[in-house]
């Protein structure tokens, strides 16, 4: 691990965003400082029967705003529903994005300000830094506490002829502000806040040993491993809990500026190829691989993981690295199944023969740029065996 | 597969340290989309501009005005044709710039009714007499297109005006062009079946005085009747002339000779209390003309001119090279372009309305009232100038005078072959002439007057009945006399089938229209002698000798 402080320049960028119960009813204020007039909302079924997309549609009209609904967005966005959601942006003459739902309505949200500001086909903006033209202003409202889209660099589409998610990496795609509203936490069920609380988790994991990290990305990335350990559990047994529900929003806020900074790894190469072959959610694609990518990693990066095992709050003074590497497994492995994220990928549908092409897939993903240890694609095939 | 340098250079973008890595600023994007739209911008301004250069280049008005009649936008043809201008346009209503009697029904303006009929049709055309609301004196007829349409937002009509009243003009000119010519082809049939009779009564009023001994008590009668028919002579010559059927024989001459080898004739005609002014061109172009009907001419407009001056004032006759254009043809349907000499003779009389104007080539139309004059001296003047492929124009205004303008196109070549000199007196001769002729009486005049001067004539009435009489052999070759429009066979088919059985046949053609007419030189070669009827007895003997000694 080379030592950042001394040897680089670092930058660290994040949107504008207010945290906080009720944030998310000053999204009609916002979009009218923005400059907008006619907003298209973007927003999934899901969100919508929960009652906030209308919610929010209410905050934009009582500020004058024309809203120009675009409801439909599936788990797991998809190229073509990015091109639709473009057209309707320039068919009715929009002029402000506003995504309301988890990752998939928000990373949705980005590809299509992002088409309808420099045109082509989503898929032609793959990998980092390749949107030249900035877009229409982008407001994030996140309803689950782990995608952090709200605040990243990064937006994944599926690619749905090649069945596989591609990553966007770019400033571009920073929102302009991000409305952090815990509020919109209690109406996750709880499986849902198991998947995104993972989520949350593994972004802050893979963000702190990435050969990217920088201590103010450490900042944020331990308090987020912290945060969730601590009531991640507890809060997916009760989903009516503000105060654990704003625990882990700040965890997934933390995640997010921890990732957003430094990047992933192969956790996340892996969740991608995997989530884009079988429609699974992506935290708990995540979940499944996240003991295993440690236990490849760890070697590299020893130190570190003893910090990450630490903020799990287990005591580590005097522990080996084995111990220490087994006690981290161990974490990962209770936290995952307590909170119902049980089995395996061949439970999922997932067959020995598919490895060969998901580790093909995985190791072209930008992520593994930044994890610690370089991987090959039979090092991704073995690790995917493990996580049958 | 990805090697560590790879890697390492996408970690670099990744922390946000690469050349493409830093925020872009929304500002050139934005202005990038001002440049496009003030592009568009200017290019609608210029296309306005293109388009309002079209609305003003139009020749016919555009008024675009709402259903009540008041203008909403007028263009530059409308403001020129109704006299008025931008500044007040809008001060009038569609009832202003409309004659308060239109001509086609006679009824008040309907403006009602006609937008009615607008709003159910979409579209509309009619003829409609239009007025300059500022000189309500001053109205002219027009063609109105209407139709619906959106001005600003709101329900108007769009009206499009043509100024028909040249048009107008023109068609009557046309009509009355027409209406000369279909007179003239009365005239010139009435005169062609007259002069026949008049042949006859000529004729043998000729044989008769031959025969009457000097100092006969009858002699004086029979010499009243010859006179009488003479005259009749003299007015079917005039209506032929009119009909533009007379026999001419045109030579290249020039115009100012002309004029000036007349002036004798003509300042006594004129009289002494009034001047005569002549003003040659120089230069003057060279005509085709017949000179014995540029003197009718002459005369008929220098008396016509005399007639209008009352006790005092004078006469200009002019010459002039004149070019006629497709412009000046618009004003005289008559005229085909080309280069023209112009005579012109001016009055300083009493002018003529615009009512007299329209008539006054017409046969038998006189101002000069009963028993002083015929009506048929300018019906002559202007069929000379038809035959000859010129024209007639008249410029009056009434109290001022009246210019008659004689147009005949100048001539380029050169000279034509002169007219044989006619032989000082008839005489007989015994040789033997074939005369055919359909008409009895005539056919018989025609084969006493031969007689008598010596000649044997084998007279027939029927050409068909003449070719069988050569065709029985038995005759010298005679000279072939012959009427040239017969039933059966016309003269110059005759005279053909004729020379096929006798090669060399000499041939004299005889009728009442001119040689012109049946194209006789086309058709029976150059040169062909032609006898214009009706013909007194010394002009047939004349005649016959001039063909038997050529």
């Amino acid at each position: 691990m080379p030592d950042t402080i001394i040897d680089e320049l670092r930058k660290f960028v994040a949107p504008e965003f207010i945290f906080g119960a009720n944030a998310r009813q000053l999204a009609g204020r916002y979009a009218r400082k923005l400059g907008g007039h006619r907003v298209l909302l973007v927003s999934d079924p899901g969100v919508q029967a929960a009652g906030w997309a209308g919610d929010i549609i209410t905050t934009l009209e009582a500020e004058g705003l024309e809203v120009v609904p675009f409801l439909g967005v599936s788990a797991n966005p998809r190229d073509t529903e990015v091109m639709a959601g473009a057209e309707r942006f320039r068919e009715r003459a929009c002029d402000l994005i506003v995504a309301v739902g988890g990752g998939s309505p928000m990373d949705c949200a980005k590809g299509i300000g992002i088409v309808a500001a420099n045109g082509g086909s989503i898929l032609d903006f793959e990998g980092v830094d390749q949107v030249p033209a900035p877009m229409a202003p982008l407001i994030c409202i996140p309803t689950t506490g782990g995608t952090s889209a709200d605040v990243s660099q990064f937006a994944i589409i599926t690619d749905s002829q090649e069945r596989v998610k591609i990553a966007i990496i770019s400033k571009a795609v920073v929102p302009d502000v991000a409305l952090i509203d815990p509020c919109t936490l209690l109406t996750m069920d709880p499986y849902l806040t198991a998947c995104t609380g993972m989520d949350a988790l593994v972004h802050a994991i893979e963000a702190f040993v990435s050969n990217a990290h920088s201590p103010i990305t450490d900042l944020h990335a331990l308090e987020a491993i912290r945060l969730v350990s601590t009531h991640l559990r507890a809060s997916a047994e009760a989903p009516q809990d503000l105060e654990l529900r704003t625990q882990i929003m700040q965890a997934s806020l933390h995640a997010g500026l921890a990732f957003s900074n430094a990047s992933l790894g192969c956790v996340h190469a892996m969740a991608h190829s995997l989530g884009g072959f079988k429609d699974l959610a992506h935290g708990e694609c995540n979940a499944l691989l996240l003991p295993h990518v440690m236990d490849y990693n760890f070697s590299t990066a020893p130190e570190r993981f003893r910090l990450i095992v630490a903020a799990m709050g287990c005591e580590v003074k005097g522990l080996s690295d084995r111990e220490c590497r087994a006690r981290l497994i161990d974490h990962a492995m209770d936290l995952r199944r307590d909170c119902g994220i049980d089995l395996g990928l061949a439970a999922r549908g997932i067959h020995t023969t598919d490895l060969g092409r998901l580790a093909g897939k995985a190791i072209l993903d930008p992520c593994n740029a930044t994890n610690p240890r370089v991987p090959r694609q039979e090092d991704l095939k073995s690790i995917y065996s493990e996580a049958m | 597969m990805r090697d560590r340098k790879d890697w390492s250079q996408m970690r670099e973008s990744i922390i946000g340290l690469g050349s493409e890595s830093s925020r872009r600023t929304y500002y050139p994007e934005l202005m990038g989309r001002i440049a496009e739209l003030e592009g568009a911008r200017e290019d609608l301004r210029r296309s306005e501009e293109n388009l309002h250069t079209l609305f003003d280049s139009l020749y016919d008005a555009i008024l675009i005005h709402d259903w009540e009649g008041r203008l909403l936008e007028v263009n530059e043809a409308m403001l020129a044709m109704y006299g008025v201008t931008r500044e007040n346009f809008r001060d009038f209503t569609l009832q202003d710039y409309s004659a308060p009697v239109q001509p086609k029904t006679g009824h008040d303006l309907d403006f009602t009714h006609q937008l009615a009929r607008l709003q159910q049709e979409g579209s509309l055309m009619f003829e409609w007499r239009a007025r300059r609301p500022l000189q309500p004196a001053v109205t002219f007829d027009v063609e109105v297109s209407l139709r619906r349409a959106t001005w600003y937002d709101q329900e108007a009509v769009v009206a499009v005006v043509r100024d028909v009243s040249e048009r107008k003009r023109l068609e009557g000119m046309l009509q009355q062009s027409q209406k000369l010519d279909s007179l003239g082809q009365l005239a010139g049939g009435v005169a062609h079946d007259t002069n026949n009779m008049l042949g006859v009564i000529i004729g043998y009023s000729d044989l008769v005085l031959d025969k009457l001994p000097e100092g006969s008590p009858a002699r004086g009668d029979i010499e009243q009747i010859r006179k009488a028919a003479l005259h009749s002579a003299d007015l079917n010559r005039q209506l032929l002339g009119f009909a533009r059927r007379q026999t001419i024989q045109p030579v290249v001459a020039d115009l100012n000779q002309l004029v000036e080898s007349t002036q004798k004739m003509l300042r006594r005609l004129i009289g002494e209390q009034h001047g005569v002014i002549w003003k040659p061109a120089t230069a003057l172009g060279r005509v085709c003309v017949d000179p014995s009907q540029l003197d009718q001419v002459l005369t008929n407009l220098v008396l016509n001119a005399r007639d209008a001056l009352g006790a005092s004032g004078s006469i200009t006759l002019e010459t002039a090279n004149v070019t006629v254009d497709e412009a000046f043809q618009q004003l005289h349907p008559d005229a085909d372009p080309g280069a023209y000499v112009v005579l012109r003779v001016t009055d300083t009389g009493h002018g003529m309305s615009p009512e007299v104007q329209a008539r006054i080539f017409e046969p038998f139309f006189t101002t000069k009232g009963l028993g002083h004059g015929t009506g048929l001296g300018l019906a002559m003047v202007y069929g000379i100038a038809r035959q000859n492929r010129g024209f007639v124009s008249v410029y009056s205004s009434p109290g001022l005078g009246t210019t008659f303008s004689f147009y005949l196109p100048r001539h380029e070549g050169g000279d034509l072959a002169p007219a044989p000199m006619p032989a000082s007196r008839p005489r007989g001769g015994h040789e033997t002439v074939l005369l055919v002729e359909d008409e009895e009486a005539l056919l018989e005049l025609g084969t006493r007057i031969l007689e008598e001067a010596g000649y044997r004539v084998i007279a027939v009435a029927d050409p068909l009945q003449a070719l069988a009489r050569l065709g029985e052999g038995g005759v010298e070759k005679p000279l072939l006399v012959t009427d040239l429009i017969m039933p059966g066979l016309n003269g110059i088919e005759l005279y053909q089938q004729v020379r096929a059985l006798m090669p060399g046949i000499r041939v004299l053609f005889m009728s009442g229209y001119p040689a012109g007419t049946l194209d006789l030189e086309t058709q029976s070669g150059p040169g062909r002698a032609f006898l214009q009827k009706p013909f007194t007895r010394a002009g047939l003997l004349q005649k016959v000798r001039d063909v038997l000694d050529a």
